[in-house]
């Protein structure tokens, strides 16, 4: 807690959300909750095959069923072959992006989808689906990417060649990238190292899990316009993307986003908005929802990428990392995208390197296309890399924290992509953890482990407009087109509210689409506070600007000579308030700025963890939690230590038990969310936060993105705390029970042999 | 104004320039460095631009800070160009579809009846 | 398809006649039939806890249970809640303590919560634990959730 005055009336408060009593009455509308006059109703025909070429594909009994009224394939989706002769990278990502929609000749993972079909209800929809037949040629599949990148791996992608930063390979692969970084001379580092540690370890598929099933509601007029209503992170994005992949003008598109319940990455790509315009054009231009199944969720959406990653660190005896080299290889599913490249700038990101090498694979496997998860590809990444500095730092008999500290990166270090960072609070957060008393805190009981681990995320910028308005009561609209996932409402009109010097209250936000309001980017990349709260700034900048005009010219007075502070403005001892002003405006005004803000500061996080290991059955209990994060301001610091405790429950659900798991022929076997396990309240305790705030100096209130960065350390910081209590090192994810019980039993074999 | 510049080489580029890591560029703009380099290393500007653009998938960053701009990127003070794989935050993954201009697709290799005969 | 079925219900003090098929659920008949769209559908059998009302007063997965079985029963729903005018203090509290991100889980969890302080108007964060692990959020470590209940049982 700080004792120091807050420079500001607003931010720092934890006021109501202005979203908040629709969401707790269940008025809140969500993309499932949309209804139209005339609706039909979708399904998809999804790949029972992990791999196959499809031959042939017979609606006809389908079409014949009573109350269907639409059948779509691949053949539905814009063919424009001739107008094109260059065959760029950009062409090649749309023909997959497409693929991914509908399977245009391969399916390439189970799940895929082949067709959909337009009926008077869903069951009448579902009915049609098993009508529909598809002749496949099943083919060998590969679903994992140490395998597929072997030389006799069954090739995804005929086209397919790896790109190194614009190298081009010159034979068929499902490498699809190689990432590399490298400084200075890591033979000589690890020379001057007195320990070195060097592990592999593997990472499962997981999921983003939100609550709520992706859906889509379309409909195509006559006229060629098309309206969608969605859950999505970015209507902006999913009127860009429906322009590519149906080949029309981007302002004949409509977005509408609904309430969106949980995205976390997995809702910026688009799967049935296409399919629901299509089969609204093709049934007669009526309006077609669609909603996914959970079941599709899990086995056709989002996941993030499984991987293998070598990680060998070598440090002096007075704790100083010498030289640090990794091998990251990520599934990116069936076309290439999955979040390597993140995963290499994340792996050593906290740490000031001299000698580094960094290698990064994008492998396609069939499984489905890697979505983005919440600070995409860095859990995996900081699980092995923190798991190897807990073991160097055990080995030099350092404190896990003192040894982190001795190496840990300021404003000036290098990263080891090159760039050098700005002002940063990696050693602020890090101290904070330190003398926090969980810290401390005697920790007894038989298996029972405390462990420690650091994260990094780049964080986001993005580009975000918004307009607002005065109203004559001298309250305010605000119009906006970030997508509110997690209470972004109310930390933008905050900052609107304190720009102004105006009450919250007095400031009501709108999240409208694209119709409504300037580009905006998704909400992700933990941009949206940082970005959206940029544009709200500038917005509110341009109001004051203009009332004060206005005052000067009430009081006919040149505007220099009129102040304006606290939403008060002042002239020779007469004042008008914000709200007095707004009722003598004759002109209304109003204000817009949209910006793309690029000085978005990285964030740092440290977790403390206790655990207990039930040594008999493997089951990890988490008994104490403290997650450490600096957030450079939290406008809302109920909000931020939301994000900081929904990254760390996520973060304990990737350690401990989620996971994909398919059979021999790629099925997908645990497709419910009882099989999906994810964590419940009684698998969690209270999580502590502690907001550490180093302002960033790119931003009019220091903001930094929060909502990533908390889910990079809990895998880490859990197989540490697993070490300590039973002496195990994990390396492998999720770490559930039967992996538990597995080490354990290496464990005591390994001991009788030695 | 052309200033000089310490121009970073990614490290895959690296067998076009004999292992040099860091090199010196007097240029202008971004599209000036990677001429420059082009022309002491040839073959460089293929793998980093596409026509008159960096390639999808990179981007250049002017003293750690990722340009808009691109190739027209103005250098109006001695600086640090790195060029690196593109990212954007949370959006990581789903960049590829950051996609305009060109577009070809072949027609479905399969045979199709999606079309309810009137007979 | 069978023939729909002539269904009498109350929901939240109202009497409700409905035609149902027999194969549609609850969650189903409250949503899409109704119009009572606050029962959230996030797994469709019975693992998430978002479609929760109260049945004769018990807690139940909406999707779990026919429409026909609603048939002479008592349905409360998310759209009852706010009795009179004014918010339960449960939905209070859960504004309040910022209990909610994206919000979708939150009708069952309100309901599930609910159930609960009628029958244990008192209980340890370990009784609140245990009786929501029906519910699944993933925005929020469930933490503010917890803390949300319990306060609001000390209001109650």
């Amino acid at each position: 807690m700080t004792t120091t005055a807050s420079p500001y009336k607003v931010i720092g408060t934890r006021p109501v959300r202005p979203d908040g009593v629709d969401k707790v009455t269940g008025r809140a509308i969500y993309g499932a909750d949309v209804r139209l006059p005339g609706m039909l109703h979708g399904k998809v025909l999804r790949s029972p095959h992990a791999h196959a070429r499809i031959l042939c594909i017979d609606a006809s009994a389908a079409l014949a069923l009573r109350g269907v009224h639409a059948v779509i394939t691949a053949q539905d989706m814009p063919a424009i072959s001739d107008k094109i002769a260059d065959l760029g990278e950009s062409t090649v990502n749309l023909r997959y992006a497409s693929n991914n929609i509908l399977a245009h000749d391969k399916v390439l993972y189970y799940g895929h989808a082949v067709a959909a079909v337009a009926a008077d209800n869903v069951h009448i929809a579902e009915e049609a689906l098993s009508l529909i037949r598809v002749e496949y040629e099943v083919l060998p599949h590969v679903l994992d990417g140490k395998q597929a990148m072997a030389p006799d791996a069954p090739i995804l992608l005929d086209d397919l060649r790896t790109n190194e930063l614009g190298k081009l390979g010159d034979r068929p692969t499902n490498v699809a990238e190689h990432i590399r970084h490298q400084r200075g001379d890591l033979t000589k580092g690890f020379a001057e190292a007195d320990v070195i540690v060097e592990r592999t370890f593997h990472t499962a598929t997981v999921h983003q899990g939100y609550i709520e099933p992706q859906n889509a509601t379309a409909l195509w007029n006559e006229d060629g316009q098309l309206f969608i209503w969605c859950s999505t992170q970015g209507a902006f994005s999913v009127q860009e993307q429906l322009a590519e992949l149906l080949q029309i003008p981007v302002s004949r598109i409509i977005v509408t986003p609904t309430e969106i319940g949980g995205g976390f990455g997995g809702k910026i790509n688009v799967y049935l908005e296409p399919l629901a315009a299509l089969l609204s054009r093709k049934a007669g231009h009526r309006p077609v929802k669609m909603v996914m199944t959970r079941a599709e969720v899990l086995a056709a959406t989002g996941p993030t990428s499984g991987s293998y990653i070598r990680v060998k660190m070598g440090a002096r005896r007075d704790g100083v990392i010498t030289a640090a080299e990794a091998e990251l290889i990520y599934e990116a599913g069936a076309f290439p995208g999955s979040p390597v490249g993140a995963g290499c700038g994340v792996i050593f990101a906290p740490y000031r390197l001299e000698n580094v090498q960094i290698d990064g694979y994008d492998v396609v496997v069939n499984r489905p296309k890697a979505a983005a998860y919440r600070a995409p590809g860095g859990t995996n990444a900081a699980f092995a890399s923190e798991t190897v500095v807990d073991e160097l730092a055990e080995k030099l008999g350092m404190d896990p924290i003192e040894f982190r500290l001795r190496n840990a990166v300021r404003e000036g270090d290098r990263r080891a992509d090159g760039p050098e960072y700005k002002r940063i609070g990696l050693i602020e957060t890090l101290e904070a953890a330190r003398s926090h008393p969980h810290y401390t805190a005697p920790l007894t009981g038989k298996h029972r482990g405390r462990g420690v681990a650091t994260g990094f995320w780049f964080n986001w910028g993005g580009k975000s407009s918004a307009t607002a308005t005065v109203n004559r009561d001298g309250t305010v609209n605000l119009i906006e087109g970030s997508t509110d996932i997690g209470g972004s409402r109310a930390s933008i009109a905050m900052q609107l509210a304190e720009t102004l010097g105006i009450p919250y209250e007095d400031v009501r936000p709108q999240v409208v689409g694209t119709a409504g309001v300037g580009y905006n980017d998704v909400t992700g990349g933990s941009r949206t506070t940082f970005g959206t709260g940029w544009a709200v700034y500038e917005v509110g900048k341009k109001i004051l600007a203009e009332m004060r005009q206005r005052a000067a010219d009430y009081w006919g007075v040149p505007v220099e000579e009129v102040s304006v502070a606290d939403g008060v403005f002042a002239y020779n001892g007469e004042s008008l308030s914000f709200r007095e002003l707004a009722g003598k405006l004759d002109t209304p005004v109003t204000a817009s700025a949209s910006v793309h803000p690029q000085n978005y500061g990285p964030g740092f996080g440290v977790h403390i963890v206790d655990v207990e290991v039930d040594v008999e059955t493997g089951k990890v209990t988490i008994l104490r939690y403290t997650a450490a994060q600096d957030v450079g301001k939290a406008i809302h610091p109920s909000y931020v230590e939301g994000q900081l405790q929904g990254g760390v429950a996520q973060g304990v659900g990737w350690a401990l038990n989620e996971e994909y798991v398919y059979d021999e022929k790629g099925r997908l076997l645990n497709a419910t969310l009882l099989d999906y396990r994810m964590p419940t309240a009684l698998d969690l305790p209270m999580i502590d936060t502690v907001l550490v705030e180093v302002a960033n100096p790119g931003h009019p209130y220091g903001v930094r993105g929060v909502g990533e960065v908390p889910i990079v350390p809990p895998a880490a910081a859990i197989a540490n705390a697993i070490y300590r209590a039973i002496g195990v090192r994990m390396t492998e994810l999720p770490m559930s029970p039967p992996r538990i019980v597995a080490a354990l039993a290496r464990k005591r074999q390994d001991g009788v042999a030695a | 104004m052309a200033s000089l510049h310490e121009v970073w080489i990614p490290p895959v580029h690296r067998d076009l320039t004999a292992g040099a890591e860091r090199v010196q560029v007097e240029a202008a703009t971004v599209g000036e460095i990677v001429a420059a380099l082009e022309r002491r290393f040839p073959g460089l500007a293929a793998r980093l631009t596409q026509g008159d653009a960096l390639r999808p998938g990179i981007a250049v960053a002017v003293n750690g800070v990722i340009s808009t701009r691109g190739l027209r990127q103005r250098l109006n003070e001695p600086s640090e160009i790195h060029f690196v794989p593109a990212i954007s935050g949370g959006a990581a993954s789903s960049t590829s579809l950051t996609i305009s201009g060109a577009y070809r697709m072949r027609p479905p290799a399969f045979s199709v009846t999606t079309t309810l005969s009137t007979g | 398809m069978s023939s729909k079925v002539i269904v009498t219900t109350t929901i939240n003090g109202e009497e409700f006649e409905f035609l149902c098929e027999p194969r549609q659920s609850l969650l189903e008949v409250l949503r899409d039939v109704l119009g009572f769209t606050g029962a959230k559908e996030g797994c469709n059998n019975g693992n998430c806890g978002a479609c929760n009302v109260l049945l004769d007063g018990v807690l139940v997965n909406s999707c779990l249970v026919l429409g026909v079985e609603a048939e002479g029963r008592t349905i409360e729903t998310i759209e009852g809640m706010a009795a009179g005018g004014r918010l339960h203090p449960l939905q209070q509290k859960f504004l309040e303590h910022a209990a909610l991100q994206c919000g979708v889980c939150t009708p069952g969890f309100l309901l599930a919560a609910k159930a609960l302080l009628d029958h244990n108007p008192d209980p340890t964060e370990a009784e609140v634990r245990h009786w929501l692990a029906g519910n699944l959020c993933r925005c929020t470590g469930y933490d503010k959730i917890i803390r949300a209940v319990l306060d609001a049982a000390d209001a109650v």
